[in-house]
């Protein structure tokens, strides 16, 4: 009954409400607009939120990313830019059909198919949360090492087409994440005698400047970029259009669930790999993949928006994040003195409960947004990067002064900016950054507490991970990640599909 | 599918961050001097560090593989390409703007980088940029003071 209560209070409490749909509304133009993403916009309101009530400040953070997601799609089709990573696939059909003048309609079946992977998303995590909760109470410190060590394996191998680049940037990450006092001996660690390095490096001024200002800085590098616009007319799609593809939609949104709920990973490739169970399941479409294609915007799109719920499983369970903006999401609750993990469901279930109910509105907003306004959409999507860029900048230095009010966090935040726009360029994701860095007390204390635990003896931890079922299946999941991932395993693969 | 051209002073970026792991790697070397065992300070930071090393030339392997960047003067294209005058300039203004953000205040400095950051990427006409530079400022002042009670620099 508690529970219920929890669930229902976006629906009751009209301030949050007013939260979750202005966040909705702000994430769909925020998506939507080229070089502003939702990663960016979350980790920008941590700074600006934390001040506030956790649940207002998790309530505006859903509304931004559901609408966020969502809003990608619509840059993917009219102007063939992805808005967000998730958006990539619906690239491949979104602008063929905006060529064909069918912009509007494309638009209406991915509100529609985005929806609708929502709603599943936010199903499963609201059945599965408490089962995987109960699972995780059994965790052991050496368990939770695995599953740190998973997310980072599979966000530095899954994000970047070279695996090498991902880990690299992933431990670059943990040791960011290291420098500071070592919270069980109290040594300094990579402070050289800086006082000021004592606490660590903030994270959220590095999310800003990796997020913020390095994609301010290489959307500033390719200002000349114009991108063709397209004629937007009638978007609301028909019931029998939903019906038709509702088998796929479902399909595709449980499978995005699932991939986003792997910890690591999030709605791009969920995005990807719907778009191609359409290609191989989808016999004789309507008009062929990749020429517009509604199936291939059904598919992804659903994916996507399901993979929110997803990835929100192993964050309010484990506290380990399903993807980037979790990853965010996680800071954030730190922030308001939280800590995700199997005992948030017992500590705190009106923020666990808050953030189901949330995803339920935010999707209901989002198909009332989604399908109006389409005439101030097409204004402010035409926003020059001129202007809209030098408003980031500012964004990113008012949100990484008002952590602690102080203007050496702006030069640390200008810092990674610089460094995330040298790495962007020379192809290394800057996610698995922000991820280690989240992820490193975490892995790290975990190891010395299963090395302690194991008598400081490396063959005895190592033998408790074999001999304890739930280590013995991670560490299996682990090796067939690890192969899954190796060009022998790639070929084979390859050669069967071909086959 | 078609390999990626080599990015112009990719390699030599590579070699920089090769260097910094080595660097990392023997001051965490020299913390876990102190305490030797593996549930030390020390072992952690040696581990990642160690990590960054091989992926560093498991990337420069790969790179190995890329088909060749042709331009003939790369140092030059380098420049052109990721230090471009937009760019450099960009970053001047923005580290001028965190200076003066401590000397003139929020308001005065917000205004004169929105203003000149806005002009240098072409903008419109500085009467139409002063307009916009001074609307932004008006309504970042507005939303986070007093929506989300931030406390401007």
């Amino acid at each position: 009954m508690e529970v219920l209560q929890y669930a229902l209070l976006p629906f009751t409490n009209i301030q949050l409400m007013f939260y979750i749909a202005a966040g909705t509304f702000l994430g769909l133009y925020i998506g939507a607009l080229p070089g502003l993403s939702v990663t960016m916009a979350v980790s920008l309101l941590i700074s600006f939120t934390f001040s506030w009530d956790v649940l207002p400040a998790i309530a505006l953070m859903i509304g931004i990313y559901c609408g966020g997601v969502y809003g990608g799609s619509r840059a993917a089709i009219l102007l063939n830019i992805p808005g967000a990573p998730a958006a990539l696939a619906t690239t491949f059909d979104g602008y063929p059909l905006a060529l064909k003048g069918q912009a509007g309609e494309a638009i209406g079946v991915t509100v529609v198919q985005s929806v609708l992977g929502g709603f599943i998303g936010a199903i499963v995590l609201a059945v599965g949360a408490p089962i995987v909760s109960n699972i995780a109470l059994q965790f052991a410190p050496r368990d939770y090492l695995l599953l740190a060590v998973m997310g980072l394996f599979l966000v530095g191998s899954l994000g970047t087409d070279s695996t090498p680049r991902g880990l690299f940037t992933a431990a670059l990450g943990v040791l960011l994440g290291l420098v500071g006092m070592d919270p069980l001996t109290g040594v300094g660690r990579f402070t050289f005698g800086n006082i000021g390095l004592l606490s660590g490096i903030n994270y959220v001024t590095a999310m800003i400047g990796l997020f913020g200002l390095s994609e301010a800085l290489v959307q500033i590098k390719e200002i000349d970029v114009v991108a063709a616009k397209q004629q937007i007319d009638r978007i609301i799609p028909s019931f029998k259009s939903v019906v038709k593809y509702l088998p796929l939609s479902i399909r595709t949104s449980l499978m995005g669930v699932f991939v986003g709920a792997l910890p690591g990973t999030g709605g791009d490739l969920a995005a990807l790999l719907a778009y191609d169970h359409a290609k191989r399941t989808v016999k004789n479409p309507k008009v062929p993949f990749g020429e517009g294609a509604m199936e291939g915007l059904v598919a992804p799109e659903s994916a996507n928006n399901a993979a929110i719920g997803g990835a929100f499983i192993p964050m309010l369970t484990l506290g380990i994040p399903g993807d980037a903006v979790t990853a965010i999401i996680i800071g954030a609750l730190f922030i308001h003195g939280l800590k995700p993990g199997p005992m948030l469901m017992v500590e705190s279930p009106e923020v666990v409960w808050l953030i189901v109910g949330g995803l339920f509105v935010s999707n209901v907003f989002l198909l009332i947004f989604g399908l109006t306004g389409i005439k101030i959409f097409a204004k402010i999507v035409e926003i020059p990067k001129s202007i809209l860029m030098p408003i980031i900048i500012i964004l990113s230095v008012v949100g990484s002064y008002s952590i602690n009010n102080s203007i050496t966090d702006i030069y640390w935040m200008l810092g990674f900016g610089i460094l995330g726009y040298f790495l962007k360029n020379f192809e290394f994701p800057v996610g698995p950054i922000v991820l280690g860095i989240i992820l490193s007390p975490l892995l790290e204390r975990n190891f010395r507490r299963a090395i302690l635990s194991s008598q400081g003896n490396l063959i005895t931890f190592f033998k408790s991970l074999v001999t304890n079922p739930i280590s013995l299946i991670i560490v299996i999941v682990l090796i067939v990640m690890a192969l899954g991932q190796s060009k022998g395993f790639k070929k084979v693969l390859t050669k069967v599909r071909g086959s | 599918m078609e390999k990626r051209k080599m990015i112009n002073g990719e390699k030599g970026f590579v070699y920089i961050l090769f260097g910094f792991s080595l660097v990392t790697l023997y001051f965490a070397i020299q913390i876990f001097k102190k305490e030797v065992s593996f549930s030390s300070p020390g072992f952690f930071p040696v581990f990642v560090s160690s990590i960054m090393i091989i992926t560093s030339i498991l990337i420069w392997r790969e790179m190995k593989k890329l088909s060749p960047s042709k331009s003939k003067n790369k140092v030059k294209e380098t420049i052109n390409s990721m230090l471009n005058r937009r760019i450099v300039v960009s970053i001047i203004l923005i580290f001028i703007y965190a200076f003066l953000l401590g000397i003139v205040g929020f308001e005065i400095s917000t205004l004169l980088f929105l203003f000149s950051i806005m002009m240098f990427l072409k903008a419109g006409k500085w009467f139409k940029v002063l307009i916009i530079s001074s609307v932004t400022l008006g309504v970042i002042i507005v939303i986070f003071s007093t929506i989300f009670n931030v406390i401007l620099p």
